[in-house]
């Protein structure tokens, strides 16, 4: 779901990448004869082209082929058409998207014992609510979450005070100082927190939605732009045209000193903001299990989630990966309270198919658009 | 064939010299059967295709019904945000384009008939220009006309403002600034190529009758390279109106453009059939302003 957060987080995270050691397998690491090809298609960076992956792919002979998305529409459109079924054996699906993804017939029941490294998840990942809405359900284990995050405002401690709220953003000691990212989720459930109508479905009534669409619009005219990517905005920082953003992640602060500026801090909205956590699956239709499943199993050892978290520029979802994350690499998610993190930035559901009289996901996007056009 | 007949029928060309005019058309054909393959393949059948989506009915996320109807392009039509997008494309595009038109008419007019030796080497300038990154130029503009780029500093520096002009990036002005910089390349060698047919001598007896420099070149350049002018503008109106990357980089909050919404319904929204619409109807627009400059040439006379 945050594929500009993946795109400008991976692709200026790569150069500064540590050297890989040798993984191992974990928990259960893969063996015997699983040559085959990956045909991958998710975001970029979710194909974990890092040192020590790429080494454990040609150890074992798996080939990888990679189309890369803009966003999580281009995976439903492509797996569902019948030009698309059997071209693909990997792709991800942001958590919500796991029951529309099973009734559009695109996700394959997965064999948990062909991932024995997924035994070693954070119980928030392998059990509980979430875990049987989005992972496992209809008696099936449909994904495996191997990345997640949530959504931050940040700001140039240096330049001004602490920003905590949302709603600091409508405040005139912001105007034209402020970007917003084009990042509709982010957008739109940080503004439903802020107006305290948020709930953990995701639905609001037209009426609410249009609160959502009022909240913005506002704050769209405070801001200086709202821009395009993650790496624009961390651009935006470091030529002194903003001084702060929304929304964000916590790895902004490290992508920002990259370019010299250590001043750039990450809040938590006190109002509360959203997660997001995506989960590699394998769709229907697709070849060369055998070197799927391995893959997949391998990006959940813990070397290699020590690696993924500061590649992905984000949290890993396996207790001992957590363990083994660098210090720098910690800073993108709370590993020492990951329950509490999920109340306040709850991973909410989306409104594919609401009741009647709420407003869809497509409204959502309409709704928006029409704040970007205003 | 009757005498009568002979004398009807136009006189007929030896054998040989029809079969060698047959011969070289098939040849001409045959040398644009590549092109034709590719403009095949990769523009029209793409449009048709592009076409038909857009009468499609959006199942939403990506997912579209063979049914056929008009309900994208009511939305697209009927929708206030998309007309306010686009009248703001259309305003952008027009007044880029005039600019664009007015910048690069007298750098081509000074590179054809003022540059002798060096008229080559700048046109090879202005092409290896166009190598350059589309992004990258943007980007390049920013660190000019940001907070404290390139202008602020100067005008800072000899004391004409105090505090940076804001206006100067992130707003319409921006957008036009740096959409009319991106198009004059192109515009110019489209103007440069329709003033090598214009005799150099027609403007020098131009001025020897007594009119003056702009009044020989309003009477006798400019008709005689409206060709390339219409080209220009009909080129600039579709580029500027069309882009959809500056608005997003340098626009801020108030540089939206129609392009910004139709990639959204592809890339983020995956409404294609609305996208194809919207697509649609900016390319009869275009269609409408290319007619409309045509007719205007021919209205000229010349």
């Amino acid at each position: 779901m945050r594929g500009g957060l993946t795109l400008g987080g991976a692709a200026l995270a790569a150069p500064v990448l540590a050297a890989c050691g040798s993984s191992s397998g974990g928990g259960g690491g893969s063996s015997g004869s699983i040559a085959g090809t990956i045909e991958f298609i998710s975001y970029v960076a979710y194909d974990l082209r890092f040192s020590q992956m790429n080494k454990w792919r040609a150890a074992h002979g798996i080939g990888m082929k990679s189309t890369y998305i803009s966003d999580q529409s281009d995976v439903t459109a492509k797996l569902s058409s019948p030009a698309g079924r059997g071209l693909y054996n990997l792709s991800s699906y942001s958590a919500q998207y796991g029951p529309f993804y099973k009734k559009l017939g695109i996700l394959t029941p997965l064999d948990l014992s062909r991932v024995p490294n997924y035994t070693n998840s954070m119980p928030f990942f392998k059990s509980g609510k979430i875990y049987s809405e989005y992972w496992n359900f209809d008696g099936h284990q449909w994904g495996i979450p191997f990345t997640w995050g949530y959504d931050s405002i940040n700001y140039d401690s240096a330049k001004v005070k602490p920003i905590t709220k949302t709603t600091d953003f409508l405040q005139p000691e912001l105007n034209h100082k402020f970007a917003i990212a084009d990042d509709l989720l982010g957008m739109i459930l940080m503004s439903a927190q802020a107006l305290g109508i948020a709930n953990p479905q995701g639905l609001f009534t037209k009426s609410e939605l249009s609160q959502i669409v009022t909240f913005l619009t506002k704050m769209k005219k405070n801001a200086l732009t709202i821009a395009s990517g993650f790496g624009d905005i961390v651009n935006l920082y470091s030529s002194g045209e903003i001084v702060a953003n929304i929304s964000g992640f916590p790895g902004m602060q490290v992508l920002v000193a990259q370019k010299g500026i250590n001043s750039v801090r990450s809040a938590l909205p006190e109002e509360g903001s959203l997660s997001y956590c995506d989960t590699y699956f394998i769709p229907a239709g697709g070849n060369d299990a055998d070197a799927v499943y391995a893959f997949i199993n391998e990006a959940l050892a813990p070397p290699m989630q020590a690696q993924e978290a500061g590649y992905l520029q984000a949290g890993v979802t396996t207790v001992k990966g957590a363990a083994a994350v660098a210090a720098p690499n910690r800073v993108y998610v709370p590993y020492n309270d990951v329950t509490s993190l999920f109340k306040k930035a709850p991973l909410f559901g989306l409104p594919f198919s609401p009741p009647a009289g709420y407003a869809s996901f497509s409204d959502w996007n309409n709704a928006w658009e029409s704040v970007k056009a205003s | 064939m009757g005498i009568g007949q002979s004398v009807l029928t136009k006189p007929r060309r030896p054998a040989r010299r029809r079969m060698r005019g047959a011969g070289a058309r098939r040849g001409i054909l045959l040398l644009l059967l590549p092109l034709g393959v590719a403009l095949s393949l990769g523009f029209v059948l793409p449009l048709v295709l592009l076409f038909v989506k857009s009468f499609q009915t959006s199942l939403g996320y990506g997912q579209v019904s063979g049914h056929l109807t008009f309900s994208a392009y009511v939305t697209a039509v009927t929708s206030p945000l998309y007309r306010t997008v686009a009248l703001n494309a259309l305003e952008i595009g027009g007044i880029g384009t005039v600019l664009t038109l007015l910048l690069s008419f007298p750098l081509a007019y000074f590179i054809r008939f003022r540059l002798r030796r060096a008229q080559h080497t700048i046109l090879l300038l202005i092409m290896i220009s166009l190598f350059a990154g589309y992004i990258v130029k943007i980007y390049a503009w920013t660190t000019i006309l940001g907070t404290y780029g390139l202008i602020n500093t100067a005008l800072a520096q000899i004391g004409l403002i105090d505090h940076p002009l804001s206006v100067l990036l992130f707003s319409k002005i921006a957008v036009l600034i740096v959409v009319t910089y991106l198009s004059i390349p192109v515009s110019t060698l489209i103007l440069v190529g329709a003033m090598q047919n214009v005799d150099r001598g027609l403007i020098e007896n131009a001025r020897d009758l007594g009119a003056g420099g702009i009044r020989a070149v309003t009477s006798v350049l400019v008709p005689l390279s409206s060709t390339g002018i219409v080209a220009s503008l009909a080129y600039g109106f579709v580029v500027i109106s069309g882009d959809y990357i500056t608005p997003q980089l340098v626009g801020g909050t108030t540089g939206q453009m129609i392009g910004v919404p139709i990639s959204d319904q592809f890339l983020n929204i995956g409404d294609q059939p609305l996208g194809s619409a919207l697509s649609f109807l900016m390319l009869a627009v275009f269609a409408l302003v290319y007619f409309g400059l045509t007719r205007l040439e021919r209205f000229k006379g010349v």
